[in-house]
């Protein structure tokens, strides 16, 4: 799956290094998402919570 | 009621999440109730909506939301007819799995260059996990600051193909007016003529989506 189409020469190339990038750290994204959708640990910064920015503003509706 | 819910996502910084958010949540805003949540810690969407001018503020709520991101949505999911999620750049703090689990659709802005498809190649790992949980979630890559004499811009069909990510018809030219409207804290729908032809590729982008 790595031949190259003869169609455009920059698609292709990009297209080959798109692939390239994307079997190469398999692992290492296994472990990113693993840690991604680790459940909420129970101590939650302070920065965890909701603020409502000083300058909320809507539109009257 | 409930709200829709769209996420902006990429985890590689810079491809115009914010810059994608706060337009399309301005446009969404002219079809009904819209609420912005930035869920980056760099606050960059709550700076763009604090830059405005007292008289002409910027027409979407934007609310700031760090961990606990389902149940904060979930509060305010009944209130608004569409939430944006501005997602941070990053896999790690779970943040962007929370958004990506409930949403409808994420929109991924990548930019047409090599060093930014390669590393937002892994978005699609982040994904295919979410959609474990979220099994209709859809994904939609929009192209952004394209330019399209450049060799490079074309090029991006074939090399989106490996993403087995759809991309949205429509893209996002390189317009010197998204930065413009950052500065005046305003999008590109209420800036006057100046923003005409940019809210119109947005608005494309929303008769896509929605
Ligand atoms: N379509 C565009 N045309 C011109 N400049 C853009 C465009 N999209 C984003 N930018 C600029 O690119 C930079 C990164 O965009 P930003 O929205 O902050 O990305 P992210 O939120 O993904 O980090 C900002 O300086 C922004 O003003
Ligand atoms: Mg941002």
């Amino acid at each position: 799956m790595t031949t190259a189409k003869p169609r455009s020469t920059t698609g292709s190339k990009l297209a080959n290094s798109v692939r390239r990038a994307k079997a190469t750290p398999a692992e290492e994204t296994a472990s990113e998402v693993k840690s991604a959708t680790k459940p909420a640990t129970p101590e939650v910064p302070e920065s965890e919570t909701i603020t409502a920015m000083p300058s909320n503003r809507v539109w009257p509706d | 009621m409930s709200a829709r819910i769209f996420s902006i996502a990429n985890q590689k910084g810079g491809t115009g999440k914010t810059t994608l958010s706060m337009n399309f949540a301005a446009g969404l805003a002219q079809r009904g109730r819209a609420l912005l949540i930035d869920a980056d810690p760099q606050g960059s969407a709550s700076h763009w909506s604090r830059s405005s001018a007292d008289d002409k503020p910027f027409p979407v709520s934007v609310i700031s939301v760090g961990g606990q991101l389902s149940r904060e949505v979930g509060r305010f999911a009944e209130d608004y007819d569409f939430i944006v999620i501005d997602c941070p750049p990053t896999l790690e703090t779970g943040v962007m799995q929370s958004a990506l689990s409930v949403s409808e659709s994420v929109l991924i802005p990548v930019l047409p260059s090599p060093v930014d498809l390669w590393a937002s190649i892994r978005i699609t790992d982040a994904i295919e996990h979410a959609r474990i949980r979220n099994r209709s979630l859809k994904p939609y890559i929009v192209v952004n600051q394209l330019e399209p004499r450049s060799a490079l811009s074309t090029a991006m069909k074939e090399a989106l193909d490996e993403f087995d990510i759809p991309a949205l018809q429509g893209g996002v030219r390189r317009r010197a007016i998204y930065r413009n409207a950052a500065i005046e804290g305003l999008s590109v729908y209420c800036i006057g003529k100046r923003g005409e032809t940019a809210a119109q590729e947005i608005d494309e982008i929303i008769k896509e989506i929605l």
